[in-house]
């Protein structure tokens, strides 16, 4: 007995991962939130945290206008472009 | 040609089992279910499926805007045969996958929010008798089969199609039972006013689909007014009630018994009224949390205001009366139900903002 299957071809294996920064001194952070209230200040306040550890060169911001978008990766590509390390969270 | 098992567009190969209960059995246990029982969906059904449709089996239905993900005639009939959708219903699935793909829909949103919203499907027009959609007693529960599965259908395409697995990219806090189905037509008999897709704009020989991301249905009950002002004030308290107060759109769904005594108000006065009615004070939204810190906001309050700026509680706030939604056009004013009991329902949008709005779709024939 066939039975047909609805759901989209397996994905191929993920990408490789970038490389592993050994420090984040002088480097460009890249924050990217998802719009909800506050999600922005909670990275400021990682950012924060890291730069007791680091010399944190630079912080850009990478985020939709509400959560309700998906955002516009072409907005997204100069910030991706310049940062060396990007943190990202999704919540509520 | 080729089969469809062999060439099976947009999907994956199916697989082989022993029997039904295996066929059943194997499908729980590899997530092709939405928690209920699913038929297993046979090449010979879902032949049958595609073939009461216009589209062939590689045609898009649904492009979903953020992820780009693509459903297929194929994939959406397996999934309407897995939800034991009659192929009658194939055409208004269809057109409601159409709908669900239209960037005003932003579908990403109400299918991953927290807010847990489903797609309501309105069926309006001749389609919706001989599919079997059903307007009347008990319409928004069970006993129904189009009723009960052109939602599944729709939830199935959801889940399975564009991966929208609950505690994965289905992030609900609570979601609700309407999110298994919820897709209904108007009890045109007890309607004083016309049917949904005319009031639109569309002939009575056509046919529709208008789909909203609703979440939890609240009841209106009322059974001591005569008065057709007291009903629309029961309503638009209960759309002001703060737990589901935001600047996002309504429907209304007249119980029959209700319908009757607002006969004399036209649709367009009765969602005037329901705008004007259903506010409460900005002191109140400021003092519950309804109104959220973002103090560069530039809000007009009385207008077109959403749910972030000032928090601040000024003079002559609790005077300032803030509105649902942005005008009258953002309540759908519909009949449905059984011919006795006061007991109407009002759907507030998905999210705590604007939300999506309404979309519409003529039905192929």
């Amino acid at each position: 007995m066939l039975i047909l299957d609805p759901r989209p071809p397996v994905p191929k294996a993920a990408n490789d991962l970038a490389p592993r920064l050994e420090t984040l001194d002088n480097a460009v952070i890249g924050l990217i939130h998802n719009g909800k209230t506050h999600g922005r200040e909670l990275m400021e306040m990682i950012v924060d945290e890291l730069r007791t550890r680091w010399a944190i060169a630079d912080v850009v911001h990478i985020g939709p206008p509400s959560p309700g978008y998906g955002g516009n990766p072409d907005d997204a590509k100069p910030a991706a472009e310049a940062v060396m390390a990007a943190i990202s969270a999704i919540g509520d | 040609m080729a089969d469809i098992s062999d060439t099976h567009p947009g999907a994956r190969p199916g697989f082989r089992v022993d029997g039904l209960s295996d066929a059943i059995e194997h499908m729980y246990a590899d997530g092709l279910t939405d928690g209920l029982p699913v038929v297993p969906a046979t090449p010979e059904l879902v032949e049958a499926m595609l073939a009461a449709g216009p589209w062939a089996a590689g045609d898009t239905l649904l492009v979903e805007p953020t992820r780009e993900a693509v459903v297929t005639a194929y994939q959406a009939a397996v999934c309407a045969v897995m939800a034991g959708a009659e192929p009658s219903s194939f055409p208004i699935i269809g057109a409601t996958l159409d709908a669900m793909g239209d960037k005003r829909f932003f579908l990403h949103g109400p299918t991953t929010s927290t807010g847990g919203a489903t797609v309501m499907v309105v069926v309006s027009g001749p389609v919706a008798a001989a599919a079997g959609v059903h307007g009347a007693e008990n319409l928004f529960g069970p006993g129904f089969r189009a009723n009960a599965t052109i939602g599944r259908t729709i939830r199935l395409v959801q889940l399975l199609c564009l991966t929208a697995i609950p505690g994965e990219l289905d992030k609900s806090t609570q979601g609700w039972p309407g999110k298994f189905s919820l897709c209904f037509t108007e009890n045109l008999d007890a309607s004083p006013w016309d049917p949904l897709h005319v009031s639109l704009g569309y002939s009575r020989g056509q046919s529709t689909v208008t789909i909203f991301a609703a979440e939890s249905g609240h009841s209106i009950v009322n059974h001591g007014a005569s008065d057709p002002e007291k009903l629309l004030m029961t309503a638009a308290d209960t759309m002001a009630a703060l737990g589901s107060f935001s600047p996002g759109r309504s429907v209304v769904v007249w119980a029959p018994e209700h319908a009757a005594k607002l006969a004399a108000w036209s649709r367009e006065e009765i969602q005037s009224y329901l705008y004007e009615h259903s506010c409460r004070d900005l002191a109140t939204l400021k003092r519950t949390g309804k109104i959220e810190d973002a103090p560069d906001s530039d809000v007009d309050w009385r207008g077109s205001w959403h749910a972030a700026g000032d928090t601040t509680i000024h003079e002559g706030d609790d005077a300032l009366m803030v509105r649902r939604g942005w005008g009258p056009e953002d309540i759908l004013v519909l009949t449905g139900g059984g011919a006795a009991g006061g007991h109407s329902a009002f759907f507030p949008s998905w999210s705590r903002g604007r939300s999506v709005g309404f979309i519409t779709r003529e039905v192929p024939t």
